[in-house]
């Protein structure tokens, strides 16, 4: 419904949704292309990690988006998480729409220091999103539409 | 723990036998009718680690870390920041210090500049994470999740290297490398002179 008209989306994340972080090469991803804790970090200063809202964007367009803020070829795929699973981790998500309707952000209760290590109970909760969280690679990420398998039911 | 035959003032015994590597230290257990016996026993392996197994090369790591330390801002493309000079130094101070037959970690950069030594097993992962002058560490063992956090000083932070001796406990010479355990008639433990290690 609010792919069709996104002007009725509400401002509230519900529990249910289905939120996608792009995923980048290598940084994201283990050796064996597993899912790491550090995306979803934020920087130093920061508490907000971006991601799609799935209820409001097509994997096209969250393609898009991705491949829009990073060089090319390291664009691998989405990290699909359900937003009540971000909040039974400790962090909360809330609507960011100031930067482009369908934009979230998950937002940590810890902000970092620059070049000082997360407290080890934050990373056990980056581990534990990670968990929950389903990595949808992308089987074409150098084409501009998204050939995965259906970003609303991976989890 | 396995079971092993051991000699015990010269009368062939089977007994439980574990051992410690992180102390390198035999727990012997010999069951009796009435009661059990348990000895605890400290060796010394001869042989350096490096002569127990094969160096562990480090060239890909320290060849990763010089190309971590030339990240610029916004390297992940979500506002990542370089990554400190002293985390690089602190994280090549320990893959330095690692014993070689550890492996070498993977190593990732995170967003706010810091570096995380990643080691995992089959049922155990350690996560090992380097500032300038913190690190933090989460150890995922077979008895639950472990965490620690402190000031870096020299080497290998204790805890880290406590949970790296259970994930590898290859450094130190299995029971079987060992032909017979022996204990004399005085009580002192030793081996049988064609079991060395060496």
């Amino acid at each position: 419904m609010h792919k069709e008209y996104p002007d009725s989306l509400p401002l509230h994340v519900s529990d249910e949704e289905r939120l996608a972080r792009a995923i980048f090469h290598p940084f994201h991803l283990t050796d064996t292309g597993k899912l790491k804790p550090a995306a979803f970090r934020a920087p130093s200063g920061r508490r907000d990690v971006s991601v799609n809202r799935l209820v409001a964007l097509s994997p096209d367009t969250c393609k898009a988006r991705a491949r829009a803020i990073t060089n090319p070829g390291t664009f691998r795929g989405f990290a699909v998480i359900a937003a009540l699973t971000v909040r039974q981790c400790g962090s909360d998500v809330v609507d960011s729409r100031e930067l482009y309707l369908g934009h979230a952000d998950i937002t940590h209760d810890t902000v970092l220091q620059k070049n000082e290590p997360a407290p080890p109970e934050f990373n056990a909760r980056l581990k534990r999103m990670v968990t929950g969280a389903s990595y949808c690679p992308d089987p074409a990420p150098e084409t501009e539409t998204w050939s995965g398998r259906d970003l609303s039911i991976s989890i | 723990m396995l079971m092993m035959p051991i000699e015990i003032n010269q009368v062939d015994i089977e007994a439980q036998v574990s051992f410690a590597p992180q102390v390198c230290e035999y727990q012997i257990i010999v069951q009796g009718q009435r009661r059990s016996l348990e000895i605890l026993m400290q060796c010394t392996p001869r042989g350096s680690a490096s002569t127990l197994n094969q160096p562990n090369d480090r060239t890909a790591a320290w060849a990763l870390l010089a190309e971590l330390a030339r990240l610029g801002p916004n390297w992940d493309a979500y506002g990542g920041e370089p990554i400190g000079g002293a985390c690089v130094a602190n994280a090549r101070a320990l893959l330095d210090a690692l014993p070689p037959d550890i492996p070498s970690p993977e190593v990732t950069p995170n967003p706010n500049g810091t570096l995380t030594l990643d080691w995992a097993t089959e049922d155990q992962a350690l996560s090992l994470e380097l500032g300038a002058t913190r690190f933090s560490s989460f150890w995922e063992s077979r008895h639950g999740i472990k965490t620690d956090d402190g000031t870096l000083g020299q080497g290998m932070p204790g805890f880290a290297a406590r949970a790296l001796a259970a994930l590898f406990p290859s450094l130190a010479p299995p029971p079987s490398r060992y032909e017979r355990l022996m204990i004399d008639a005085q009580g002192i433990p030793g081996f049988t002179a064609a079991a060395c290690v060496g």
